[in-house]
């Protein structure tokens, strides 16, 4: 997994699992994702962009002409890179949950070299609301981590919550880097394979989803 | 017992729904018919589940009906209708039937019951039956008409201005009283009101008490009447007229807006079979899943509880290929003579319909020969017609029905009337599209939406072509509308004519203006909906600059209208340029010399978000902050001080270099790029 920006790929070369990059700026994490479908294009191979706003909002971090140009720059096969990236688009709160969606996506996810989950924020508890997202936010996760299993490939997810990281997420994810500033970046790691974790111990049970 | 009315009401008992009937001496009529609470099972198992189904004791009946159970279903399939002994047990039943083995889903649980009533006898409010009674029990009812209205009793309720806590009640014919909203619906029902009216009264309802059984997260309802909140049904309403807001406390103006909004309400409820009081609640975009709801029933479709289809992968590739916006056809900056403008009418609703665009039939496999959308290569069914397009076609023929009538009607209350039931219904086919692509709708099919896009890109391209073929000159083309210039009035009228003919969707000569100006954007290139033209009978229009910004001041406004006139009505266009400099000047010297009074200068912006959020100083953030208001707005002037809301600044400390700019800037608009034109108006 690369970006080509050194200090980051460096956390990213790990065998495969989950990566989540946060930003609290969304538009931070667009050339990030640029610069990963480009790298991560290979012949033969597929790669799945889940969007999980609304399909009105569509564009905030699909910047179609930003890719096809950074593929330009970098000398890649840009013919490749668009008929190798797919995207599905609308996947909401309502449907997020339907078992026969995604059974379309592991219909369709075989032979992926990379999955980039986008908007997961969308997902999160909205605060003073009940508990009804939760479940959805667990199980699309749960569903995720299940889809790049079976392509042994990494699976990115882009978090741009103001919020804590969601439990489930943290908890499956392999990486988690904050990215930070502009224009240059800075990045914090939260969460590494090398990185001694801090444990919290949790009181109890009854706040959290009932698989956690 | 037989009798003619209008059905006004339908609430829900346990067993059967009360229908409430208007007659026609104004009296009140309630009966009652049988009817069960019902929904759907989709099982893998059909006999097993209907099995089940039926041994729950408070399942009346479970049979298996053929129906589509998803959109996408090739053809009808076993699904379980449920019927349910009482309203009380509903939600039980439902939680039960979910642990039968095997079900797949369960269906048509979120719809109102009342609503299915409405489907099931094909029942509309407002509309004039004969009905065939006995005993208070509904025997038949039949429709009679749709365009009679009910003689109903309507009142309207406004907090005092002494204590909010204590109503205005106005009751037509009757004086103004002052009550406390805990008797209101005692006090309706006693004077049997039909309609009632507030502006915002489901917030101050809510706040003081009235009605608490009955108030939801939706609005405050009276079980007598139907309270239809003002507030909600003119901010949903795309179309209105009125101003906002309206004084609070007083009832006889919400009362007369109110009654001018009736026909509105009545059409829209005939329309899409939702209650009167539920319509002045919900987004005109939420129309359409009413509308849509009935047609999928009427085809014999399950309705799902939750919207399932997401949108298909696509590659980057056809992801640009497909996912593109309304064609625009830049103008090229310049001054223009008979320029005709013609515009597609309801040009994507009408695209839908006719191209049968809708989430079952946009993947046909069934026809032999099947419609080929233009750059995607999809196929669209040409044997069965789709939900979506069922839905919109009957709301394009009632509004050509109601335009009619509003056109060859003599008496004016009438015309009145039928125009605004027709620009309710217009509320429905401007949404109809965008509706598409929304997440929470549940036919939403974001292939349908491009689908209409692609059809669209290709009937404008479809009119420039005949244009250019024609001899004329396409100059400019946005989305649905076309300017041509090069011809006469009967040339233009053929031209028409032929798009329509060959487009299959109706092309209408809007106007044609004797000269119109294409002014350039700053970086002197042609730019889309910027324009000033005169008509040929002498009205201007003009889209993109001064003169129709609502943030612009009345000064700039009246020199940028005198000096595009100027430019417009000049035998020659450079002679009108000039005119038009001499009126900057003249303008910019009265200024000078303080000929203008400060509401000439103020300038009315809106404040979108918390005051707190505003992280830059833009003139009416730094203004508000001087003089917050509930309004959110700023109404501010530019001072020697820097910007001040208007309402403290003097005429004296008015900026004037800064107001002389403003005027400098409305010139340079109506003439940037101008230059070439001037050679063009030549060949």
């Amino acid at each position: 997994m690369k970006t080509g920006i050194g200090a980051l790929d460096s956390f990213l070369d790990i065998g495969d699992g989950i990566i989540t990059l946060r930003a609290s700026d969304p538009r931070l994490l667009s050339p990030l994702a640029t610069a990963m479908l480009v790298r991560a294009c290979r012949p033969g191979k597929r790669i799945l962009y889940l969007h999980f706003v609304e399909y009105h909002d569509r564009y905030w971090t699909i910047d179609i002409d930003g890719i096809v140009q950074a593929a330009k720059m970098q000398g890649a096969d840009v013919d490749n890179l668009l008929e190798s990236v797919f995207f599905l688009r609308v996947f909401s709160r309502d449907t997020v949950e339907m078992r026969q969606n995604w059974q379309r996506i592991f219909d369709f996810g075989t032979g992926l070299n990379l999955v980039i989950l986008d908007s997961i924020s969308d997902l999160y508890k909205e605060p003073g609301k009940k508990d009804a997202s939760l479940m959805s936010m667990t199980h699309a996760i749960g569903m995720f981590a299940r889809l790049c299993a079976m392509n042994s490939c990494h699976g990115v997810v882009f978090d741009n919550s103001p919020q804590p990281i969601h439990p489930y997420l943290g908890e499956h994810s392999a990486v988690i880097i904050e990215v930070k500033g502009r224009p240059r970046f800075h990045f914090e790691v939260q969460k590494h394979p090398c990185k001694a974790e801090c444990v919290v111990e949790i009181q109890s049970q009854h706040s959290l989803a009932r698989w956690l | 017992m037989r009798f003619q009315g209008w059905l006004l009401d339908i609430r829900e008992g346990q067993d059967s729904v009360s229908l409430g009937f208007k007659t026609r001496d104004g009296g009140n009529i309630v009966l009652s018919d049988r009817f069960r609470h019902s929904f759907y099972l989709v099982s893998g198992n059909p006999q097993e589940a209907e099995d089940y189904a039926s041994k729950h004791p408070h399942v009346l009946d479970a049979e298996i009906e053929q129906k589509y159970v998803s959109l996408d279903a090739k053809g009808k399939t076993d699904a379980i209708k449920v019927v349910v002994d009482y309203a009380r047990n509903y939600k039980r039943v439902v939680k039960d039937m979910k642990i039968i083995p095997g079900i797949k889903e369960i269906a048509e649980t979120a719809i109102p019951q009342y609503f299915k009533y409405v489907m099931e006898k094909d029942a509309a409010f407002f509309s004039l039956y004969d009905v065939v009674a006995e005993q208070g029990k509904l025997i038949s009812m039949e429709k009679t008409s749709s365009l009679e209205l009910p003689p109903l009793s309507c009142g309207a309720i406004a907090p005092t201005s002494v204590n909010p806590k204590y109503l205005n009640l106005v009751l037509e014919g009757k004086p103004q009283m002052v009550i406390h909203p805990a008797k209101l619906a005692e006090a309706l029902r006693e004077t049997g009101t039909d309609m009632i009216f507030s502006y915002g009264g489901d917030s101050y309802l809510k706040r003081y008490g009235a009605a608490s059984s009955l108030g939801n997260i939706f609005g405050v309802f009276f079980d007598s009447c139907a309270h239809i909140d003002l507030r909600k049904d003119i901010g949903y309403d795309i179309y209105n007229e009125h101003n906002l807001p309206i004084g609070q406390d007083s009832a006889k103006e919400i009362l007369g807006i109110g009654k001018s909004r009736i026909a509105r309400l009545i059409e829209l409820s005939q329309m899409t079979g939702a209650k009167p009081d539920t319509i002045c609640r919900i987004t005109p975009g939420r129309l359409n899943t009413y509308l849509h709801i009935r047609a999928a029933k009427r085809n014999g479709y399950l309705v799902p509880d939750l919207r399932k289809e997401m949108e298909r992968p696509k590659s980057l590739k056809l992801l640009m290929q497909l996912d593109k916006g309304g064609s625009i056809i830049y103008p090229t900056p310049g001054i223009y003579e008979n320029v005709a403008k013609c515009d597609f009418a309801s040009m994507y609703p009408n695209i839908i319909v006719k191209y049968n665009i809708s989430p079952e039939t946009i993947t046909c496999t069934c026809c032999k020969e099947p419609m080929i959308v233009p750059e995607a290569g999809w196929k669209t069914c040409t044997e069965r017609k789709g939900i979506i397009p069922q839905g919109i076609e009957e709301v394009l023929r009632r509004r050509l029905e109601l335009k009619h009538l509003a056109k060859t009607s003599t008496d004016p209350a009438k015309r009145a009337e039928f125009d605004m039931r027709q620009r309710a219904l217009k509320n429905i086919l401007v949404t109809c599209f965008g509706y598409l692509g929304f997440s929470n709708f549940i036919f939403s099919n974001v292939e349908c939406k491009e689908c209409v896009m692609l059809y669209g890109r290709h009937i404008l391209s479809m009119a420039k072509e005949i244009a250019e073929d024609a001899g004329f000159e396409a100059l400019y083309g946005m989305v649905d509308s076309v300017f041509v210039s090069g011809g006469n009035e009967k040339q233009y009228l053929d031209y028409v004519r032929k798009v329509s003919a060959e487009t299959g969707i109706t092309l209408e000569l809007d106007c044609i203006f004797s000269r119109l100006v294409f002014p350039a954007a700053k970086d002197a290139s042609g730019v889309a909906n910027h324009y000033y033209g005169l008509m040929q009978d002498g009205r201007m229009e003009a889209r993109g600059i001064a003169v129709r910004h609502s943030d612009s001041c009345a000064l700039a406004v009246q020199c940028q209208e005198r000096m595009a006139k100027a430019i417009l009505s000049a035998p020659d266009a450079c002679a009108g340029i000039k005119e038009a400099k001499g009126l900057l000047a003249d303008f910019k010297k009265r200024l000078k010399e303080g000929e203008f009074v400060l509401a000439d200068f103020a300038i009315t912006k809106a404040i979108g978000r918390d005051i707190g959020d505003y992280v830059s100083n833009a003139p009416h953030v730094v203004a508000f902050r001087q003089e917050p208001n509930a309004a959110n707005v700023s109404v501010f002037v530019y001072s020697l001080f820097g910007p001040r809301p208007a309402r403290q600044a003097s005429r004296r400390e008015i900026d004037i270099k800064k107001y002389a700019e403003l005027l400098d800037a409305s010139f340079e608009e109506l003439v940037r790029g101008l230059r070439p034109a001037i050679t063009h108006l030549k060949k």
